[in-house]
């Protein structure tokens, strides 16, 4: 019994995504395809911005621009990528990118905001700035060289996987095998004590920010590729998306714990979770409910987790 | 304790000079601005955050936060306006509306407070669910009420002023006596300034959490009516987002995360100052987009300068202190 | 260089004298006017408030066009109205984003005296509170029934069909799908099989397809309430080969859909002529202010575009 539980409290996100999967496959005609489109299509998007969120979740703060640098560093470069200085429309995406992250680092150390209004000022200002920028105007009709990087594929593998894992991968080690990492861990954890251990918690804190936006910019680049048009609204529901794969992930809002690869499997419930609500053929009506008890059962689960690990301990 | 509160109003003046200066601005810069009409308006809106801001405030004191307050008002705005409609009595369809707020308030608390589940994630979760509600209670339509008592809360005057003015007032006034006065307020300062503290001097914390969020529950079930009664009519989509507005008033005026620091009175000078910014933007003929980025920009530069401010003052109290 | 400046004045000077002399409804000239739209982010309503300027130069009238911050926020246009009335504005144009909701605000503007030119959406007036003097029709409630009639007479009225609603429980997601669930029960094997909310947004809606096209494999029509998501639909069903198997519709007629219209993905969208709805509610404006009597309904051109007709709209 002890075993079962523990195994079950374990595993419990596996199990949980396993259990979805199982539900929204027995009621489609053509499962195979439905997982595809989730793997190969939905996910990496999704995924892409929410490393961002949850690295900078990690470091004890969290990101609410995500949507609108993504919004405002793809229409710059669309004014690029539509005549044809498709390198250097996408070099000045992810500049941009770095540039508005490099903001909100600067506001967060320096100004010494907190990030959760530091990062809610900025997007503002940057949503903004992308209105006045277009002044209603949309950029489409992109040449298919551009399109390819989300349209293609390779061994019949969407070049979205490979994106988003390639990403995952640099992220990983990063994180996981640098100084680097283990620095943003640690400031996460305790800032105080970090800095006298001798790290540079302000540098870390600006370089999370300034990947958390050029992951923005790049999930914000792929979608202006998959649907060939560049506009101002791109991503008002970023932000909120990624801070719940981040929390279903399991990585903590105190910082210091859990990690992107938490986050793999936090947006994967999230997206087989909308799409079982919509083969299953629920009211949307029904969506936004279902969707909040998720987050707080998967809480829950965490700390049981956590609770029982320590019980076992003891 | 009195030097205490001496420069807790300290830490306001500046915000106060601030919306001092952004009011003789408006006043002279944008049409219309300085008028009985307008500013009994700006009053009235004013007023309406602040209800749901004071809530928030309590919340933010002990260092914990709301997400929820949005949905919530719109919760009860759709509960209120849906009761009518089955013909029920006014009184109690206003209840229904404040105890839809009550309710969710309790499960915030008791995630937070019982279960001990982090605060941001627990209430991340019953906005989701509140709204959920809402959205299922219409079944996704406008509830148009027909009920001339609604619409006199959300509209009508007593000897010249709003109804919602003479009622905000009399809560914020109970507000901030529960807050400054009672041994409930300090528990809440103290648990926000160190819960182990708090709870090693023998306060309950748990209960000083249910109390909390299920008052932060109501007032913003309260500001959701009003919004009802403004437009006299339930929309499911009346509070989205409002809770940004609400998170940042309380933090422009200087109560911030970390808790048991701040006040109420911090709370309504943030207030007026998004509401006369809101209100003079729109007035001088600003684009929705300029609004956008002006907006961002007057909320950092006012938190910036406020954290300055305190920087400043934390090192000068140091150096008094010879440290 | 001064001279160029002298006969630069000269001429604005006559434009001005001409124009005014010239203007249609002298009574108008001078006047201040407010028009209060849905939202000003959007291309579409951004044209709009292009069409409302374009008139008030014409008849001599001041013009100020402002929208909510947040797009078809009810509160925020109870507010602007209130602004309005602190600025005295001779008439208000009103394009409420809440037809129930704004009423309480239409009362104050009646008592004020401020006359009220209804326009796009209906001012719900069932209480006899909220009178206004002319409502410029464009609603809705007609588009989605005109989109909703091409595509089932593209579909020879019978096969599965979906809605792609903006977010739920907003005024134009009501009137949109009740437009087009109206339209779809009059075609008996015309199924209504579901209703999904995709906020108004291309990737929301082309995700959303993708798990519809899945859910129904037997999916015929997509209806959409606006262009966005309809173009995230072509997308999903291009990428699955359905295209031409599947009709989609969507609502506005913005550049971009009209182009894809062209290359035969889209089916159909509704030209709401956003342009001219506001040029016709602002000379609805002078002409009321000029003393002349305006009838209860002006009706705007709605366009269908189609294959067939897309050419004419996109020189426009």
């Amino acid at each position: 019994m002890k075993r079962i539980v523990g195994f079950a409290l374990n595993y419990y996100k596996i199990i949980l995504l396993l259990a979805i999967l199982a539900v929204s496959s027995s009621v489609t005609q053509d499962p195979l395809q439905n997982i595809k489109n989730m793997i190969m299509i939905q996910a990496p998007f999704v995924m892409i911005y929410s490393f961002g969120m949850t690295l900078a979740v990690i470091t004890g703060g969290l990101d609410l621009s995500l949507g609108s640098i993504a919004a405002f560093s793809t229409c710059a470069a669309a004014f690029l990528i539509i005549k044809d200085q498709i390198f250097i429309g996408i070099a000045a995406c992810l500049l941009i990118g770095a540039g508005l992250g490099l903001l909100n680092g600067l506001l967060i150390t320096k100004a010494k905001v907190n990030p959760f209004i530091a990062t809610y000022g900025m997007d503002w200002v940057i949503r903004g700035a992308v209105y006045i920028m277009m002044g209603g105007a949309m950029i489409y009709h992109f040449s298919s060289d551009f399109k390819i990087i989300a349209d293609g594929s390779f061994l019949g593998i969407s070049n979205l996987v490979y994106i988003a894992l390639a990403i995952l991968a640099i992220l990983m080690f990063v994180f996981q095998k640098t100084v680097f990492g283990r620095n943003v861990y640690s400031t996460g954890a305790n800032i105080k004590v970090s800095r006298l251990t001798g790290v540079n918690t302000d540098l870390v804190i600006v370089v999370v920010y300034m990947i958390s936006g050029v992951l923005a910019s790049t999930s914000g680049l792929l979608y202006v590729a998959r649907l060939d048009c560049a506009e101002a609204f791109l991503g008002k529901n970023f932000g909120l998306q990624a801070l719940a794969a981040t929390l279903i992930g399991g990585t903590s809002l105190q910082g210091g714990k859990g990690g992107v690869g938490n986050t793999v499997i936090g947006v994967l419930i999230m997206v087989f979770l909308m799409n079982c609500l919509n083969v299953l053929k629920v009211s949307t009506l029904w969506q936004d409910a279902v969707f909040g008890l998720v987050i707080v059962v998967s809480a829950l689960l965490e700390m049981a987790k956590q609770r029982y690990a320590n019980y076992l301990q003891l | 304790m009195k030097s205490n509160k001496y420069s807790r109003y300290r830490e306001i003046t500046g915000l106060l000079a601030g919306v001092a200066v952004l009011f003789v601005f408006m006043s002279f810069a944008a049409e219309g601005f300085f008028g009985w009409y307008n500013l009994h308006n700006v009053l009235k809106d004013l007023l309406i955050l602040m209800v749901v801001a004071s809530g928030m405030t309590l919340v933010i004191l002990l260092g914990k936060i709301d997400m929820s307050a949005g949905s919530v008002m719109s919760l009860a705005s759709i509960v209120t306006t849906l009761l009518l409609s089955y013909g029920i009595n006014i009184v109690f369809a206003l209840l229904g509306g404040l105890l839809a707020g009550a309710i969710i308030g309790l499960l915030n608390g008791y995630l937070v407070g019982v279960l001990n589940l982090n605060h941001f994630v627990a209430t991340f979760a019953t906005m989701s669910i509140a709204k959920g509600l809402a959205l299922v209670a219409c079944n996704g339509d406008i509830i148009s009420s027909d009920s001339d008592v609604l619409l006199f809360i959300g509209t009508g005057k007593i000897f010249g002023l709003f109804f919602i003015v003479w009622f905000s007032a009399i809560l914020l006034i109970i507000m901030f006596f529960l807050s400054t006065k009672t041994k409930f307020g300090y528990k809440i300062y103290s648990i926000g300034g160190s819960e182990q503290v708090a709870r090693l001097s023998g306060i309950k914390t748990a209960n000083v959490y249910l109390v909390t969020y299920v008052i932060a529950g109501v007032l913003a079930a309260v500001g959701g009516i009003f919004m009802a009664g403004k437009a006299n009519s339930g929309n499911a989509t009346i509070g989205d987002g409002y809770e940004f507005s609400v998170i940042a008033t309380v933090l422009i005026g200087g109560t911030p995360f970390e808790g048991g620091k701040g006040g109420l009175l911090g709370t309504l000078i943030g207030a007026m100052f998004l509401a006369i910014l809101k209100n003079g933007l729109s007035m001088l003929g600003f684009t929705p987009a300029w609004q956008y980025a002006l907006i961002g920009l007057a909320i950092l530069i006012a938190i910036v300068g406020d954290v300055s401010i305190n920087e400043r003052r934390k090192a000068e109290e140091k150096r008094r202190v010879g440290l | 260089m001064k001279k160029a400046f002298v006969v630069f004045l000269v001429v604005l000077f006559s434009i001005s004298v001409f124009g005014v002399s010239a203007a249609p409804y002298p009574g108008a000239v001078g006047k201040k006017a407010t028009l209060i739209l849905k939202d000003l982010t959007n291309p579409v309503w951004i044209q709009a408030a292009e069409g409302a300027k374009a008139a008030a130069k014409d008849f001599g009238m001041q013009i100020e066009v402002v929208a909510p911050i947040v797009s078809n926020n009810n509160d925020e246009q109870i507010q602007l109205v209130q602004q309005a009335i602190a600025k005295r504005k001779d008439i208000l144009i009103l394009t409420p984003a809440d037809s129930k909701g704004i009423v309480p605000a239409v009362t104050e503007l009646n008592k004020a005296k401020i006359p009220v030119i209804n326009l796009n959406t209906k001012i719900n007036n069932e209480s006899g509170r909220a009178n206004s003097e002319t409502f410029v029709v464009a609603d809705n409630i007609t588009c989605a029934t005109l989109c909703a009639t091409e595509l089932a007479r593209l579909a020879n009225g019978s096969g599965e069909a979906i809605i792609l609603q903006g977010p739920s429980g907003g005024q134009v997601t009501i009137d949109l799908t009740k437009g087009a669930e109206d339209t779809f029960a009059k075609y008996p094997n015309i199924k209504l099989v579901d209703k999904k909310e995709a906020k108004f947004d291309r990737a929301t809606g082309y995700k959303v397809t993708q798990d519809m096209l899945i859910t129904y494999p037997n999916l015929k029509i997509i209806f959409s309430c606006n262009d966005e998501m309809a173009l995230g639909a072509v997308k999903a069903v291009e990428e699955v080969g359905k295209l031409g198997k599947i009709f989609i519709g969507g609502i506005d007629g913005n550049k971009d859909a009209m182009a894809s219209i062209k290359e035969g993905k889209l089916n159909v969208t509704v030209f709401k002529n956003f342009w001219l709805q506001a040029y016709t509610a602002v000379e609805a404006a002078a002409k009321f202010l000029d003393g002349q009597k305006l009838p209860a309904l002006i009706p705007v051109d709605l366009g269908i575009v189609t294959k067939e007709n897309v050419e004419k709209y996109l020189a426009m």
